[in-house]
């Protein structure tokens, strides 16, 4: 019997709920309140604490890469003079905002970027700051960075100490600039308030993700991906946690009514290394669907929300997020947790996805797939993309590598078999 | 148990060349190999016609047919669709029985095919998106030297000073390879470099997977003696090298056909 996907309701409401956020967004620059451009894991909540907008950039590089548009955007950044071999999310917001010839706004989401009154940046990786240092001198606004050093695996506890308390002195010297900067007071109250929305939305995607233990599971991990997006538009804001809710008790009936993501049995369970490709997630859910398989487990969601955030410890809850996010740890724990990851989700494959120009996420993923291959054994599969440049991506490549991988895994036999076939 | 008498036939339609192998029970009745034209479907009709020319065996006679290669979907004759490096793994496992992995050079791309004890395919590694180690890029060489891509080998295998590529991009090593013409290099110098390049990214392939004890290569480049060479030296492994390297993929595929007949 063909495999068929079987849409979630909340993938209808997605784009409403995102596109509500950027109409409030443009509004408010067109009525004159501060909009600031923020960056990595960049603390939004105390912007929230002065009345500041912010926008998630690397977000918007997604949806330009889901919209189709980013290879074009990249090309844009090319004219300008930058290397094909930067960050294509840097690229493709280079192009957005800089581009030559300069895009429309007809031909960018939600109208393009609203130009911002000041640039926050908590990096994870050095291009991303350096980006935003010119883009500091270019538009002729503050840049406030917060540096989170990477943590590795031989740092002692002395250190982690250390580098936590030095975190929280940048979070506070981030408040005393802002209240310079705008002339008002903080608002601590808005803050807590904002990491409690920040903290039960985090508790409710994280949550959703774990869903997906479930044989069969009520969603494939590369729709995760795109479900990521109001995390990234609402942070610390209540309509984050209304989204979640939603989205988990459409997962809960899901799973209580054993309904999988597709129609027919679900034969193979894999886990999805490293980013999405955005301009080809429904593409890769129907390719591996049409073999019964469906990608279940990926670390990538994990990198956003951290539970643990409490709302009476604000500053210091939020330093931990920003150093102890899997996306910021050592090797080894970063091995530890893959290997955890795939031991929950019961996981018959490994699909290894090469991100072409993100070195950051790329390092340290030969040594994972080593790690993971000799404790689980498991058959794996390395595909070249990229997250926003289509030309580092062929698809009958990938699709060619996709076919040979399901052979080896048809040989080894299915072992779940579990779903449905009741057509809902 | 299916009689020898029956007939099957493998074809895998490459992006240089389409190859049609027809056996029986007995051994290979026929093969042919015909350059891959612009419809898929016209030249696997062509090549599988031409195969069972004056042979007596009529395409109703064929019980099974098994199509690989990047134009297998558009083979609508095909029983079944399977995978090249499958093919290669399972033409290898019938060939050469002990050996762990097949290296294999087509006109596309390079893949090594890891063998398990049993001969089957555990894991695969293809080269990046870059035409610099496969056959498409000797065509392209062959063409700017002018000499005919069956010589290539042969004549690299004359080279006393091979010229050394820094470059592994297929554009970047094209122009340089005009430049080194332009030095008044010789062609067998230049085609021993090219040969050695491609083999250095073979090699790096064959680490990166990790495959030990035998190697078998197949594939069009296999064709290449000046390439096998350059392969032996770099890899750490005995490599053994079948009389018709082109074929084992449809070969390969023809043993599939035969297998699912055998289980029916
Ligand atoms: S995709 Fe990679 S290189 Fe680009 S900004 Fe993110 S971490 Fe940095």
């Amino acid at each position: 019997m063909e495999t068929k996907i079987r849409p979630l309701k909340m993938t209808e409401k997605l784009m409403g709920f995102v596109g509500k956020y950027w109409q409030d967004l443009w509004e408010n620059h067109r009525a004159g309140k501060l909009v600031a451009w923020c960056s990595g894991v960049s603390p939004h909540e105390i912007l929230k604490g002065f009345g500041i907008s912010s926008v998630y950039l690397e977000g918007y590089g997604g949806f330009c890469s889901v919209a189709g548009i980013s290879t074009d955007l990249c090309n844009r950044a090319e004219a300008l003079g930058y290397s094909p071999d930067l960050c294509s999310l840097i690229r493709n917001f280079i192009g957005a905002t800089r581009g030559t010839p300069a895009p429309g706004p007809e031909m960018l989401p939600f109208g393009g970027l609203p130009k911002p009154d000041l640039l926050v940046c908590m990096p994870y990786c050095p291009g991303i700051y350096k980006i935003w240092e010119r883009y500091s001198r270019y538009l002729g606004v503050p840049l406030v960075v917060i540096e989170r050093p990477r943590l590795h695996d031989a740092l002692g506890k002395e250190e982690i100490n250390r580098i936590m308390r030095d975190t929280i002195s940048e979070l506070q010297e981030m408040i005393t600039f802002l209240e310079a900067f705008t002339g008002r007071r903080f608002d601590y109250d808005r803050l807590s308030q904002s990491i409690a929305y920040e903290q039960e939305a985090s508790k409710l995607w994280w949550d959703v993700v774990g869903m997906c233990r479930n044989i069969p599971a009520p969603m494939s991990i590369l729709d995760a991906f795109s479900h990521l997006f109001p995390f990234h538009c609402y942070r610390g804001e209540p309509e984050a946690v209304t989204y979640y809710r939603e989205l988990k008790s459409e997962l809960d009936e899901r799973v209580a009514n054993n309904i999988g993501s597709t129609i027919g049995l679900e034969k193979y369970r894999l886990y999805w290394d490293n980013l999405p490709i955005f301009f080809r997630i429904p593409e890769h859910i129907q390719k591996f669907a049409s073999y019964g398989a469906v990608p279940v487990a990926a670390t990538f969601p994990f990198y956003f929300g951290f539970p643990e955030l409490d709302p009476e410890r604000p500053l210091e809850s939020f330093a931990k997020y920003s150093l102890f996010t899997p996306a910021n740890v050592g090797l080894q724990a970063r091995i530890d947790f893959t290997t955890k990851v795939v031991g929950d989700y019961s996981i018959d494959g490994l699909v290894m996805q090469r991100s072409r120009t993100c070195l950051v996420v790329n390092m340290g993923q030969d040594d994972i797939l080593k790690e993971l291959t000799k404790k689980t054994g498991l058959p794996s599969v390395v595909i070249e993309g990229d997250v926003c440049d289509s030309r580092f991506y062929s698809d009958s490549e990938v699709n060619s590598k996709i076919d040979t991988f399901m052979e080896i895994l048809a040989r080894q036999g299915q072992r779940k078999g579990q779903g449905d076939d009741c057509g809902l | 148990m299916l009689s020898n008498g029956f007939y099957v036939a493998g074809i895998d339609m490459g992006t240089a060349f389409a190859k049609v192998v027809v056996l029986n029970g007995y051994g290979i009745i026929s093969s042919r190999v015909l350059p891959a034209g612009k419809n898929y479907l016209e030249t696997a009709e062509k090549v599988m016609q031409a195969a069972l020319n004056k042979t007596g065996v009529n395409m109703t006679d064929i019980a099974s047919i098994v199509a690989t290669g990047n134009g297998a979907a558009n083979v609508s004759f095909a029983c079944q669709q399977v995978s090249d490096m499958s093919c290669q793994a399972r033409w290898a496992r019938h060939v050469f029985p002990s050996t762990m992995a097949v290296i294999d050079i087509g006109s596309q791309s390079t893949k090594v095919i890891k063998l398990d004890e049993q001969g089957r395919m555990k894991e695969f590694i293809t080269n990046e998106k870059c035409a610099a180690g496969n056959g498409r890029f000797l065509q392209v060489i062959a063409y700017v030297l002018g000499v005919p891509l069956d010589e290539i080998g042969p004549l690299s295998l004359k080279s006393e000073k091979v010229v050394k590529f820094t470059n592994s991009c297929a554009v970047f090593v094209e122009s340089e390879v005009i430049s080194r013409v332009a030095e008044q290099q010789k062609k067998e110098d230049i085609l021993a470099g090219v040969h050695a390049s491609i083999a250095a990214k073979v090699a790096s392939l064959v680490q990166r997977i990790r495959s030990e004890g035998k190697h078998v290569l197949a594939g069009g480049g296999a064709r290449n003696i000046g390439l096998v060479r350059s392969i032996k030296e770099k890899l750490d492994c005995p490599l053994l090298v079948p009389d018709e390297p082109q074929l084992t993929a449809a070969l390969g595929a023809a043993f599939i056909a035969w297998d699912g007949l055998q289980q029916e």
